[in-house]
Protein backbone atom coordinates (compact mmCIF):
# COMPACT_ATOMS: atom_id res chain seq x y z
CA UNK A 1 0.00 0.00 0.00
CA UNK A 2 1.05 3.30 -1.00
CA UNK A 3 1.65 6.41 1.68
CA UNK A 4 -1.05 8.30 2.44
CA UNK A 5 -1.00 11.47 0.19
CA UNK A 6 -0.28 14.65 1.88
CA UNK A 7 -1.02 18.07 2.54
CA UNK A 8 -0.67 20.19 -0.03
CA UNK A 9 1.21 23.30 -0.18
CA UNK A 10 -0.97 25.97 1.44
CA UNK A 11 -0.22 28.63 -0.75
CA UNK A 12 -1.63 25.85 -3.51
CA UNK A 13 -4.33 25.19 -1.28
CA UNK A 14 -5.31 28.74 -1.11
CA UNK A 15 -4.48 29.84 -4.93
CA UNK A 16 -7.06 26.50 -5.84
CA UNK A 17 -9.60 27.84 -3.42
CA UNK A 18 -9.77 31.15 -5.04
CA UNK A 19 -9.60 29.55 -8.52
CA UNK A 20 -13.04 27.86 -7.47
CA UNK A 21 -14.02 31.00 -5.75
CA UNK A 22 -13.23 32.99 -9.11
CA UNK A 23 -15.11 29.99 -11.04
CA UNK A 24 -18.18 30.49 -8.81
CA UNK A 25 -18.43 34.54 -8.82
CA UNK A 26 -17.70 34.20 -12.86
CA UNK A 27 -20.26 31.71 -14.27
CA UNK A 28 -23.17 32.29 -11.30
CA UNK A 29 -22.18 35.50 -9.69
CA UNK A 30 -22.17 34.66 -6.00
CA UNK A 31 -19.52 33.37 -3.88
CA UNK A 32 -19.23 30.06 -1.72
CA UNK A 33 -20.73 29.86 1.69
CA UNK A 34 -19.98 27.29 4.35
CA UNK A 35 -22.83 28.70 7.31
CA UNK A 36 -25.67 28.91 4.27
CA UNK A 37 -26.66 25.76 4.59
CA UNK A 38 -27.00 25.79 8.33
CA UNK A 39 -29.15 28.86 8.02
CA UNK A 40 -31.75 26.73 5.25
CA UNK A 41 -31.85 23.42 7.73
CA UNK A 42 -32.23 25.52 10.27
CA UNK A 43 -35.55 27.32 8.45
CA UNK A 44 -36.80 24.13 8.09
CA UNK A 45 -36.22 22.95 11.96
CA UNK A 46 -37.98 26.49 12.95
CA UNK A 47 -41.31 25.10 10.95
CA UNK A 48 -41.06 21.95 12.79
CA UNK A 49 -40.38 23.07 16.29
CA UNK A 50 -42.56 26.93 15.73
CA UNK A 51 -42.64 27.55 19.24
CA UNK A 52 -45.74 30.16 20.17
CA UNK A 53 -45.04 33.42 19.15
CA UNK A 54 -41.85 32.19 17.49
CA UNK A 55 -42.81 32.88 13.72
CA UNK A 56 -43.55 36.21 14.40
CA UNK A 57 -40.14 36.85 14.93
CA UNK A 58 -38.59 39.43 12.63
CA UNK A 59 -35.85 36.62 11.63
CA UNK A 60 -37.91 33.70 10.98
CA UNK A 61 -40.77 35.60 9.78
CA UNK A 62 -39.81 35.30 6.22
CA UNK A 63 -39.27 31.55 6.70
CA UNK A 64 -42.73 30.86 7.45
CA UNK A 65 -44.18 28.23 5.18
CA UNK A 66 -41.15 27.69 3.44
CA UNK A 67 -42.00 24.21 2.01
CA UNK A 68 -39.02 21.42 2.78
CA UNK A 69 -38.40 20.38 -0.83
CA UNK A 70 -37.49 24.48 -1.57
CA UNK A 71 -34.77 23.17 0.39
CA UNK A 72 -33.30 21.18 -3.15
CA UNK A 73 -33.67 24.57 -5.02
CA UNK A 74 -30.95 26.54 -3.45
CA UNK A 75 -27.71 27.03 -3.95
CA UNK A 76 -26.63 27.47 -0.44
CA UNK A 77 -27.69 24.14 0.59
CA UNK A 78 -26.30 22.07 -3.18
CA UNK A 79 -23.11 24.41 -2.17
CA UNK A 80 -22.72 22.77 1.28
CA UNK A 81 -23.56 19.39 0.61
CA UNK A 82 -20.52 19.66 -2.46
CA UNK A 83 -18.44 20.73 0.25
CA UNK A 84 -18.98 17.90 2.31
CA UNK A 85 -18.75 15.71 -0.85
CA UNK A 86 -15.74 17.11 -1.50
CA UNK A 87 -14.19 16.69 1.87
CA UNK A 88 -15.25 12.87 1.91
CA UNK A 89 -13.84 12.60 -1.29
CA UNK A 90 -10.57 13.69 -0.49
CA UNK A 91 -10.49 12.23 2.61
CA UNK A 92 -11.30 8.95 0.90
CA UNK A 93 -8.75 9.36 -1.64
CA UNK A 94 -5.90 10.30 0.92
CA UNK A 95 -5.54 6.49 1.43
CA UNK A 96 -4.94 6.04 5.03
CA UNK A 97 -8.48 4.78 5.81
CA UNK A 98 -11.15 6.58 7.34
CA UNK A 99 -11.74 6.70 11.08
CA UNK A 100 -13.94 8.36 13.63
CA UNK A 101 -11.55 10.20 15.87
CA UNK A 102 -12.11 13.57 18.57
CA UNK A 103 -9.36 15.60 17.22
CA UNK A 104 -7.52 17.71 20.82
CA UNK A 105 -4.57 18.79 22.23
CA UNK A 106 -2.32 16.37 24.02
CA UNK A 107 -3.58 17.57 27.41
CA UNK A 108 -7.56 17.73 27.38
CA UNK A 109 -10.01 15.02 27.89
CA UNK A 110 -12.44 13.82 25.47
CA UNK A 111 -15.05 15.10 27.38
CA UNK A 112 -13.56 18.56 27.85
CA UNK A 113 -12.82 18.49 23.66
CA UNK A 114 -16.41 17.83 23.11
CA UNK A 115 -18.17 20.36 25.39
CA UNK A 116 -15.80 22.97 24.20
CA UNK A 117 -16.92 22.06 20.38
CA UNK A 118 -20.39 22.33 21.16
CA UNK A 119 -20.08 26.07 23.27
CA UNK A 120 -17.79 27.52 20.38
CA UNK A 121 -19.90 25.74 17.41
CA UNK A 122 -23.17 27.71 18.93
CA UNK A 123 -20.87 30.92 19.77
CA UNK A 124 -20.32 30.69 15.73
CA UNK A 125 -23.49 29.94 14.94
CA UNK A 126 -24.99 33.08 16.37
CA UNK A 127 -21.59 35.10 15.06
CA UNK A 128 -22.31 33.73 11.24
CA UNK A 129 -25.95 35.25 11.40
CA UNK A 130 -24.78 38.25 13.12
CA UNK A 131 -21.79 38.60 10.80
CA UNK A 132 -24.19 37.98 7.74
CA UNK A 133 -21.74 35.02 6.43
CA UNK A 134 -18.60 33.02 8.12
CA UNK A 135 -15.26 32.46 6.66
CA UNK A 136 -15.98 31.51 3.62
CA UNK A 137 -19.56 33.58 2.56
CA UNK A 138 -17.83 36.83 4.45
CA UNK A 139 -14.59 36.98 4.81
CA UNK A 140 -13.81 34.79 1.28
CA UNK A 141 -15.66 36.07 -0.96
CA UNK A 142 -16.59 39.30 0.31
CA UNK A 143 -13.03 39.64 0.63
CA UNK A 144 -12.17 39.29 -3.02
CA UNK A 145 -14.50 41.02 -3.99
CA UNK A 146 -12.54 43.83 -2.08
CA UNK A 147 -16.08 44.62 0.10
CA UNK A 148 -15.00 46.75 3.20
CA UNK A 149 -17.57 44.84 5.57
CA UNK A 150 -16.14 41.51 4.91
CA UNK A 151 -12.50 42.69 4.86
CA UNK A 152 -13.47 44.24 8.64
CA UNK A 153 -15.42 41.04 9.66
CA UNK A 154 -12.12 39.09 8.43
CA UNK A 155 -10.03 40.94 10.44
CA UNK A 156 -12.01 40.87 13.63
CA UNK A 157 -12.32 37.01 13.42
CA UNK A 158 -8.16 36.83 13.63
CA UNK A 159 -8.42 39.11 16.25
CA UNK A 160 -11.00 37.55 18.32
CA UNK A 161 -9.13 33.93 18.06
CA UNK A 162 -5.63 35.45 19.21
CA UNK A 163 -7.68 37.44 21.85
CA UNK A 164 -9.04 34.62 23.65
CA UNK A 165 -5.66 31.92 22.39
CA UNK A 166 -4.07 32.60 25.09
CA UNK A 167 -6.65 31.11 27.55
CA UNK A 168 -7.52 28.38 25.52
CA UNK A 169 -3.85 27.16 25.01
CA UNK A 170 -4.74 24.37 27.18
CA UNK A 171 -7.13 22.51 24.97
CA UNK A 172 -4.72 22.65 21.82
CA UNK A 173 -0.99 22.82 23.00
CA UNK B 1 -20.04 37.42 -21.13
CA UNK B 2 -19.57 36.10 -17.81
CA UNK B 3 -21.73 34.93 -15.14
CA UNK B 4 -23.87 33.19 -17.74
CA UNK B 5 -25.62 31.31 -14.57
CA UNK B 6 -26.82 33.79 -12.34
CA UNK B 7 -30.63 32.97 -12.20
CA UNK B 8 -31.27 30.40 -9.60
CA UNK B 9 -32.49 27.09 -11.07
CA UNK B 10 -30.76 23.17 -11.97
CA UNK B 11 -28.10 24.75 -13.65
CA UNK B 12 -26.61 26.83 -11.04
CA UNK B 13 -27.53 23.83 -8.29
CA UNK B 14 -25.48 21.85 -10.43
CA UNK B 15 -22.63 24.29 -10.81
CA UNK B 16 -22.45 24.95 -6.89
CA UNK B 17 -22.95 21.57 -6.32
CA UNK B 18 -19.52 21.06 -8.16
CA UNK B 19 -17.65 24.01 -6.89
CA UNK B 20 -18.74 23.15 -3.62
CA UNK B 21 -16.95 19.97 -3.98
CA UNK B 22 -13.97 21.40 -5.22
CA UNK B 23 -13.90 23.70 -2.77
CA UNK B 24 -14.29 21.07 -0.24
CA UNK B 25 -11.60 18.73 -1.82
CA UNK B 26 -8.59 21.52 -1.46
CA UNK B 27 -9.93 22.91 1.79
CA UNK B 28 -8.97 19.24 2.51
CA UNK B 29 -6.09 18.66 0.95
CA UNK B 30 -5.00 21.96 2.61
CA UNK B 31 -5.20 20.28 5.80
CA UNK B 32 -8.15 22.23 6.64
CA UNK B 33 -10.19 18.93 8.18
CA UNK B 34 -8.07 18.99 11.11
CA UNK B 35 -9.17 21.40 13.64
CA UNK B 36 -5.63 21.19 15.24
CA UNK B 37 -4.10 22.40 11.64
CA UNK B 38 -6.50 25.43 12.22
CA UNK B 39 -6.22 26.49 15.98
CA UNK B 40 -2.31 26.45 15.19
CA UNK B 41 -2.58 29.45 13.71
CA UNK B 42 -3.12 31.52 16.91
CA UNK B 43 -0.36 30.24 18.57
CA UNK B 44 2.08 30.61 15.67
CA UNK B 45 3.39 27.22 14.82
CA UNK B 46 1.48 26.84 11.67
CA UNK B 47 0.10 29.49 10.10
CA UNK B 48 -1.80 28.21 7.22
CA UNK B 49 -5.01 29.58 7.77
CA UNK B 50 -3.21 32.78 6.84
CA UNK B 51 -1.44 31.65 3.87
CA UNK B 52 -4.46 29.90 2.59
CA UNK B 53 -7.16 32.60 3.01
CA UNK B 54 -4.78 35.26 1.97
CA UNK B 55 -3.54 33.34 -0.99
CA UNK B 56 -7.49 32.49 -1.81
CA UNK B 57 -8.43 36.20 -1.46
CA UNK B 58 -5.66 37.30 -3.89
CA UNK B 59 -5.98 35.10 -6.77
CA UNK B 60 -10.03 35.14 -7.17
CA UNK B 61 -9.69 39.17 -6.23
CA UNK B 62 -7.00 39.57 -8.81
CA UNK B 63 -8.64 37.13 -11.52
CA UNK B 64 -12.15 38.91 -10.82
CA UNK B 65 -10.68 42.55 -11.31
CA UNK B 66 -8.52 41.69 -14.51
CA UNK B 67 -11.67 39.95 -15.88
CA UNK B 68 -13.98 42.67 -15.48
CA UNK B 69 -11.41 44.99 -17.34
CA UNK B 70 -11.11 42.80 -20.22
CA UNK B 71 -15.02 43.04 -20.30
CA UNK B 72 -15.37 39.48 -19.51
CA UNK B 73 -16.99 40.05 -16.42
CA UNK B 74 -19.85 41.94 -15.80
CA UNK B 75 -19.93 43.11 -12.10
CA UNK B 76 -23.17 44.08 -11.66
CA UNK B 77 -24.43 40.82 -12.20
CA UNK B 78 -21.95 39.70 -9.19
CA UNK B 79 -23.75 39.43 -5.69
CA UNK B 80 -21.29 42.07 -3.45
CA UNK B 81 -21.69 41.25 0.28
CA UNK B 82 -23.10 44.83 1.76
CA UNK B 83 -21.04 46.40 4.13
CA UNK B 84 -22.63 46.33 7.94
CA UNK B 85 -19.88 47.78 9.43
CA UNK B 86 -21.18 47.10 13.12
CA UNK B 87 -22.41 43.62 13.04
CA UNK B 88 -19.24 42.52 10.64
CA UNK B 89 -16.81 43.71 13.75
CA UNK B 90 -19.00 42.19 16.35
CA UNK B 91 -19.98 39.10 14.25
CA UNK B 92 -16.77 38.49 13.18
CA UNK B 93 -14.95 39.07 16.41
CA UNK B 94 -17.30 37.22 18.04
CA UNK B 95 -16.95 34.21 15.12
CA UNK B 96 -12.97 34.19 15.97
CA UNK B 97 -14.33 33.28 19.64
CA UNK B 98 -16.18 30.27 18.40
CA UNK B 99 -12.99 29.30 16.44
CA UNK B 100 -10.95 29.12 18.52
CA UNK B 101 -12.91 27.55 21.07
CA UNK B 102 -14.13 25.18 19.00
CA UNK B 103 -11.60 24.74 16.91
CA UNK B 104 -13.83 25.01 13.42
CA UNK B 105 -15.68 27.35 11.02
CA UNK B 106 -18.73 26.70 9.36
CA UNK B 107 -17.25 25.22 6.39
CA UNK B 108 -14.64 22.98 7.78
CA UNK B 109 -16.65 21.42 10.20
CA UNK B 110 -18.95 20.33 7.03
CA UNK B 111 -15.12 18.90 6.00
CA UNK B 112 -14.27 17.90 9.32
CA UNK B 113 -17.16 15.75 9.67
CA UNK B 114 -16.94 14.10 5.95
CA UNK B 115 -13.78 13.12 7.29
CA UNK B 116 -14.79 11.57 10.64
CA UNK B 117 -14.13 13.80 12.61
CA UNK B 118 -16.65 13.78 15.91
CA UNK B 119 -15.30 17.08 17.34
CA UNK B 120 -16.71 18.71 13.81
CA UNK B 121 -20.00 17.09 14.38
CA UNK B 122 -20.35 18.12 17.54
CA UNK B 123 -19.92 21.90 16.40
CA UNK B 124 -21.86 21.64 13.61
CA UNK B 125 -24.83 20.71 16.34
CA UNK B 126 -23.47 24.56 18.19
CA UNK B 127 -24.12 25.97 15.17
CA UNK B 128 -27.51 24.94 14.98
CA UNK B 129 -28.23 25.85 18.25
CA UNK B 130 -26.40 29.06 17.56
CA UNK B 131 -28.50 30.01 14.54
CA UNK B 132 -31.68 29.40 16.74
CA UNK B 133 -30.21 31.85 19.81
CA UNK B 134 -29.57 34.26 17.04
CA UNK B 135 -33.27 34.53 15.65
CA UNK B 136 -34.00 34.53 19.31
CA UNK B 137 -32.00 37.60 20.43
CA UNK B 138 -32.11 39.38 16.91
CA UNK B 139 -35.28 40.67 18.36
CA UNK B 140 -33.36 43.08 20.46
CA UNK B 141 -31.92 44.64 18.87
CA UNK B 142 -33.32 44.36 15.06
CA UNK B 143 -32.48 48.03 14.73
CA UNK B 144 -29.08 48.03 15.46
CA UNK B 145 -28.57 44.84 12.99
CA UNK B 146 -29.78 46.70 10.39
CA UNK B 147 -28.74 49.50 10.47
CA UNK B 148 -24.68 50.47 12.42
CA UNK B 149 -22.26 50.92 9.90
CA UNK B 150 -24.62 50.04 7.12
CA UNK B 151 -23.10 51.47 3.92
CA UNK B 152 -24.79 49.12 1.32
CA UNK B 153 -22.35 47.82 -1.27
CA UNK B 154 -18.59 49.86 -0.19
CA UNK B 155 -15.77 48.56 -1.49
CA UNK B 156 -12.13 49.19 -0.95
CA UNK B 157 -11.98 51.28 -4.15
CA UNK B 158 -14.97 53.93 -2.84
CA UNK B 159 -12.97 53.78 0.74
CA UNK B 160 -9.63 54.62 -0.83
CA UNK B 161 -10.92 56.40 -4.18
CA UNK B 162 -8.38 53.86 -5.81
CA UNK B 163 -8.83 52.01 -8.93
CA UNK B 164 -9.55 48.26 -8.49
CA UNK B 165 -6.34 47.52 -10.51
CA UNK B 166 -4.28 49.80 -7.65
CA UNK B 167 -6.14 48.26 -4.86
CA UNK B 168 -5.61 44.48 -5.84
CA UNK B 169 -1.92 45.31 -6.19
CA UNK B 170 -1.84 46.55 -2.45
CA UNK B 171 -3.40 43.42 -1.13
CA UNK B 172 -1.05 41.41 -3.35
CA UNK B 173 1.47 43.32 -1.84
CA UNK B 174 0.27 43.42 1.52
CA UNK B 175 -0.21 39.20 1.57
CA UNK B 176 3.59 39.17 0.38
CA UNK B 177 4.50 41.06 2.98
CA UNK B 178 2.37 38.98 5.37
CA UNK B 179 3.56 35.52 3.65
CA UNK B 180 7.20 36.95 4.34
CA UNK B 181 6.36 37.37 8.40
CA UNK B 182 4.65 33.97 8.51
CA UNK B 183 7.50 31.92 7.44
CA UNK B 184 9.68 33.70 9.64
CA UNK B 185 7.80 33.02 12.71
CA UNK B 186 7.29 29.68 11.83
CA UNK B 187 11.23 29.01 11.09
CA UNK B 188 11.53 30.63 14.51
CA UNK B 189 8.96 28.08 16.15
CA UNK B 190 10.53 25.67 14.17
CA UNK B 191 7.72 23.50 14.34
CA UNK B 192 6.77 23.52 10.69
CA UNK B 193 9.71 22.23 8.01
CA UNK B 194 10.78 25.19 6.25
CA UNK B 195 9.67 26.43 2.46
CA UNK B 196 11.57 24.50 -0.42
CA UNK B 197 13.05 25.76 -2.91
CA UNK B 198 10.65 24.48 -5.08
CA UNK B 199 7.82 25.81 -3.24
CA UNK B 200 9.63 29.46 -2.95
CA UNK B 201 9.65 29.16 -6.74
CA UNK B 202 5.85 28.42 -7.27
CA UNK B 203 5.09 30.62 -4.47
CA UNK B 204 7.25 33.80 -6.49
CA UNK B 205 5.96 32.43 -9.93
CA UNK B 206 2.14 33.42 -8.54
CA UNK B 207 2.73 36.12 -7.36
CA UNK B 208 4.30 38.05 -9.77
CA UNK B 209 1.98 36.33 -12.69
CA UNK B 210 -1.07 38.11 -10.47
CA UNK B 211 0.60 41.53 -10.28
CA UNK B 212 0.90 41.44 -13.97
CA UNK B 213 -2.67 40.93 -14.58
CA UNK B 214 -3.03 43.46 -12.00
CA UNK B 215 -1.33 45.79 -14.13
CA UNK B 216 -2.51 44.65 -17.22
CA UNK B 217 -6.42 45.67 -15.48
CA UNK B 218 -5.00 49.28 -14.75
CA UNK B 219 -3.79 49.67 -18.12
CA UNK B 220 -7.18 48.64 -19.38
CA UNK B 221 -8.80 50.82 -16.59
CA UNK B 222 -12.31 49.47 -15.49
CA UNK B 223 -14.98 49.61 -18.00
CA UNK B 224 -17.02 53.06 -18.75
CA UNK B 225 -20.51 53.08 -18.40
CA UNK B 226 -20.87 53.35 -22.10
CA UNK B 227 -18.87 50.22 -22.23
CA UNK B 228 -21.11 48.33 -19.64
CA UNK B 229 -24.00 49.40 -21.82
CA UNK B 230 -22.56 47.90 -24.53
CA UNK B 231 -21.44 44.76 -22.79
CA UNK B 232 -25.64 44.03 -22.06
CA UNK B 233 -26.31 45.99 -24.83
CA UNK B 234 -28.56 42.12 -25.57
CA UNK B 235 -30.76 42.27 -22.57
CA UNK B 236 -31.04 46.05 -22.32
CA UNK B 237 -32.29 46.61 -26.06
CA UNK B 238 -34.47 42.89 -25.98
CA UNK B 239 -36.34 45.24 -22.72
CA UNK B 240 -37.11 47.96 -24.40
CA UNK B 241 -38.08 46.24 -28.13
CA UNK B 242 -40.96 44.40 -25.61
CA UNK B 243 -41.90 48.19 -24.45
CA UNK B 244 -41.81 46.56 -20.74
CA UNK B 245 -40.21 49.84 -18.83
CA UNK B 246 -41.58 52.41 -21.57
CA UNK B 247 -45.14 53.93 -19.20
CA UNK B 248 -48.09 55.05 -20.94
CA UNK B 249 -48.90 58.86 -19.13
CA UNK B 250 -52.17 57.98 -18.00
CA UNK B 251 -50.07 55.31 -15.36
CA UNK B 252 -47.24 57.50 -14.44
CA UNK B 253 -50.39 60.42 -13.21
CA UNK B 254 -51.31 57.53 -11.57
CA UNK B 255 -48.64 56.88 -9.71
CA UNK B 256 -48.03 60.55 -9.22
CA UNK B 257 -51.27 60.79 -7.60
CA UNK B 258 -51.43 57.80 -5.88
CA UNK B 259 -48.54 58.10 -3.07
CA UNK B 260 -48.59 54.80 -2.89
CA UNK B 261 -45.19 53.73 -3.91
CA UNK B 262 -42.20 56.37 -3.44
CA UNK B 263 -41.86 58.10 -7.27
CA UNK B 264 -39.10 59.82 -8.93
CA UNK B 265 -39.90 61.86 -11.35
CA UNK B 266 -36.52 62.32 -12.64
CA UNK B 267 -35.83 64.97 -15.66
CA UNK B 268 -33.29 64.09 -18.55
CA UNK B 269 -34.04 67.30 -21.11
CA UNK B 270 -32.15 70.63 -21.15
CA UNK B 271 -31.69 72.83 -18.34
CA UNK B 272 -33.68 75.69 -20.56
CA UNK B 273 -36.72 72.91 -21.73
CA UNK B 274 -37.29 72.15 -17.69
CA UNK B 275 -37.54 75.31 -16.34
CA UNK B 276 -40.19 76.21 -19.42
CA UNK B 277 -41.80 73.18 -18.30
CA UNK B 278 -41.74 69.75 -15.91
CA UNK B 279 -43.90 67.67 -13.95
CA UNK B 280 -44.56 68.13 -10.57
CA UNK B 281 -41.58 67.34 -8.42
CA UNK B 282 -39.64 66.32 -11.40
CA UNK B 283 -35.81 66.59 -10.46
CA UNK B 284 -33.18 66.86 -12.78
CA UNK B 285 -31.17 63.34 -13.90
CA UNK B 286 -27.51 63.60 -12.01
CA UNK B 287 -24.56 63.83 -14.48
CA UNK B 288 -23.54 60.23 -15.31
CA UNK B 289 -20.23 60.34 -12.74
CA UNK B 290 -22.80 61.21 -10.10
CA UNK B 291 -25.10 58.84 -10.50
CA UNK B 292 -23.62 56.02 -8.86
CA UNK B 293 -23.87 58.16 -5.34
CA UNK B 294 -27.10 59.22 -5.95
CA UNK B 295 -28.45 55.65 -6.70
CA UNK B 296 -26.66 54.52 -4.11
CA UNK B 297 -29.06 56.99 -1.50
CA UNK B 298 -31.77 56.78 -3.39
CA UNK B 299 -34.53 54.48 -1.07
CA UNK B 300 -34.86 50.52 -2.12
CA UNK B 301 -37.76 50.35 -4.00
CA UNK B 302 -38.12 54.16 -5.78
CA UNK B 303 -39.92 53.93 -8.58
CA UNK B 304 -38.16 56.33 -10.71
CA UNK B 305 -39.47 57.69 -13.96
CA UNK B 306 -37.53 59.43 -16.76
CA UNK B 307 -38.68 62.07 -18.46
CA UNK B 308 -37.81 63.19 -22.27
CA UNK B 309 -39.22 65.42 -24.82
CA UNK B 310 -39.54 62.04 -26.88
CA UNK B 311 -38.20 58.81 -25.76
CA UNK B 312 -34.12 59.17 -27.17
CA UNK B 313 -32.70 60.97 -24.25
CA UNK B 314 -34.77 58.83 -21.67
CA UNK B 315 -33.62 55.80 -22.93
CA UNK B 316 -29.84 56.16 -22.89
CA UNK B 317 -30.54 57.38 -19.16
CA UNK B 318 -32.65 54.28 -18.45
CA UNK B 319 -29.45 52.15 -19.89
CA UNK B 320 -27.08 54.17 -17.57
CA UNK B 321 -28.77 53.83 -14.69
CA UNK B 322 -30.11 50.38 -15.69
CA UNK B 323 -25.59 49.14 -16.04
CA UNK B 324 -25.09 50.86 -12.58
CA UNK B 325 -27.88 49.97 -10.37
CA UNK B 326 -25.89 46.91 -8.87
CA UNK B 327 -26.76 46.17 -5.42
CA UNK B 328 -30.07 47.36 -5.46
CA UNK B 329 -32.18 44.26 -7.25
CA UNK B 330 -35.39 46.28 -6.26
CA UNK B 331 -35.32 49.52 -8.42
CA UNK B 332 -36.23 49.37 -12.18
CA UNK B 333 -36.03 52.89 -13.94
CA UNK B 334 -39.27 53.54 -16.55
CA UNK B 335 -39.55 55.84 -19.29
CA UNK B 336 -42.25 58.44 -19.99
CA UNK B 337 -44.03 56.89 -22.99
CA UNK B 338 -44.05 59.55 -25.74
CA UNK B 339 -42.24 61.71 -23.49
CA UNK B 340 -43.09 65.09 -22.71
CA UNK B 341 -44.31 65.68 -26.26
CA UNK B 342 -46.57 62.71 -25.15
CA UNK B 343 -47.78 64.09 -22.07
CA UNK B 344 -48.85 67.43 -23.40
CA UNK B 345 -50.80 65.22 -26.12
CA UNK B 346 -52.74 63.33 -23.56
CA UNK B 347 -53.30 66.16 -21.13
CA UNK B 348 -52.55 70.00 -22.70
CA UNK B 349 -55.72 70.10 -24.48
CA UNK B 350 -57.30 72.96 -22.14
CA UNK B 351 -54.07 74.45 -20.93
CA UNK B 352 -53.45 77.88 -21.27
CA UNK B 353 -50.77 80.11 -22.77
CA UNK B 354 -49.30 76.69 -24.31
CA UNK B 355 -47.99 77.04 -27.91
CA UNK B 356 -46.87 74.73 -30.14
CA UNK B 357 -43.99 74.52 -32.28
CA UNK B 358 -42.15 73.21 -35.00
CA UNK B 359 -38.88 71.01 -33.57
CA UNK B 360 -36.72 68.31 -34.53
CA UNK B 361 -36.87 65.13 -33.12
CA UNK B 362 -35.90 64.25 -29.02
CA UNK B 363 -36.96 68.20 -28.76
CA UNK B 364 -40.17 69.91 -26.93
CA UNK B 365 -42.54 70.27 -29.55
CA UNK B 366 -43.97 72.94 -27.24
CA UNK B 367 -43.81 76.19 -25.58
CA UNK B 368 -45.10 79.08 -23.23
CA UNK B 369 -45.19 82.42 -23.65
CA UNK B 370 -43.04 82.49 -20.40
CA UNK B 371 -41.33 79.94 -18.46
CA UNK B 372 -43.93 78.10 -15.90
CA UNK B 373 -41.96 74.97 -14.58
CA UNK B 374 -44.28 73.09 -12.76
CA UNK B 375 -46.57 75.78 -11.54
CA UNK B 376 -49.63 74.58 -13.83
CA UNK B 377 -52.37 71.97 -14.03
CA UNK B 378 -50.04 69.96 -16.82
CA UNK B 379 -47.40 69.39 -14.43
CA UNK B 380 -50.15 67.29 -12.36
CA UNK B 381 -53.45 67.05 -13.93
CA UNK B 382 -55.86 66.14 -11.22
CA UNK B 383 -56.84 62.47 -11.72
CA UNK B 384 -60.08 62.33 -11.26
CA UNK B 385 -60.91 65.18 -14.04
CA UNK B 386 -57.89 64.27 -16.12
CA UNK B 387 -58.74 62.02 -19.28
CA UNK B 388 -58.94 58.58 -19.01
CA UNK B 389 -56.42 56.71 -21.13
CA UNK B 390 -56.42 52.89 -22.27
CA UNK B 391 -52.88 51.46 -21.66
CA UNK B 392 -51.36 48.38 -20.37
CA UNK B 393 -49.57 48.64 -17.09
CA UNK B 394 -45.92 48.14 -16.65
CA UNK B 395 -45.41 48.77 -13.01
CA UNK B 396 -43.94 45.94 -11.26
CA UNK B 397 -44.45 45.67 -7.47
CA UNK B 398 -40.61 44.91 -6.16
CA UNK B 399 -40.85 41.89 -4.16
CA UNK B 400 -38.58 41.16 -1.17
CA UNK B 401 -36.09 38.94 -0.63
CA UNK B 402 -34.20 38.53 -3.56
CA UNK B 403 -30.49 39.30 -3.77
CA UNK B 404 -29.16 36.83 -1.00
CA UNK B 405 -25.88 35.25 -1.10
CA UNK B 406 -25.02 35.50 2.77
CA UNK B 407 -22.72 32.50 3.52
Amino acid sequence: MSAPTKDWNPYVAGATLGFVLFLAFALTGNGIGGSGIILKLSTVLSQWLNTEGMMQNAFWAGSVDTPLLSLLNHRLVWGGVGLFLGGLLAGLLRGDGFKMVVLRGPNISVGARITLALVGGTITGWAARVGRGCTSGQALSGGSLLSVGSWAFMLSVFAGAYALAYFLRRQWR
Amino acid sequence: MFPMFSAMGLTQNILFLILGASFGFAMERGGFSDSRNLAAQFYFGDMRVFKVMFSAIVVASTLIVAGTSLGLINMDLVWVNPTFLGTAIIGGAALGFGFIIGGWCPGTSLVGIATGKLDALVFVAGLFLGTFLFGATVPSFWDAYNTWGAMGQFTLMDLTGMSAGVVVISVIVVAAIGFFLTEKVEDMMGERAPLTARQLQVVLGGTGGLILLALVSIGLGAPTVEDRINLQSTELDATLAAREVQMDPGEVLKLMSEFKVPVRIVDVRSPSDYNMFHLKDAEPLPPVEEQGAWLMGMRAKSVVILIGNDEDAATHAWKELMVQKAGKPLFTPYILAGGMNGWVEAYGHHTTGLIHQEAGEDQFHYRFKAPVGSNVDLARPDLHHAPEREYVPKFKQAKSGGGGGCG
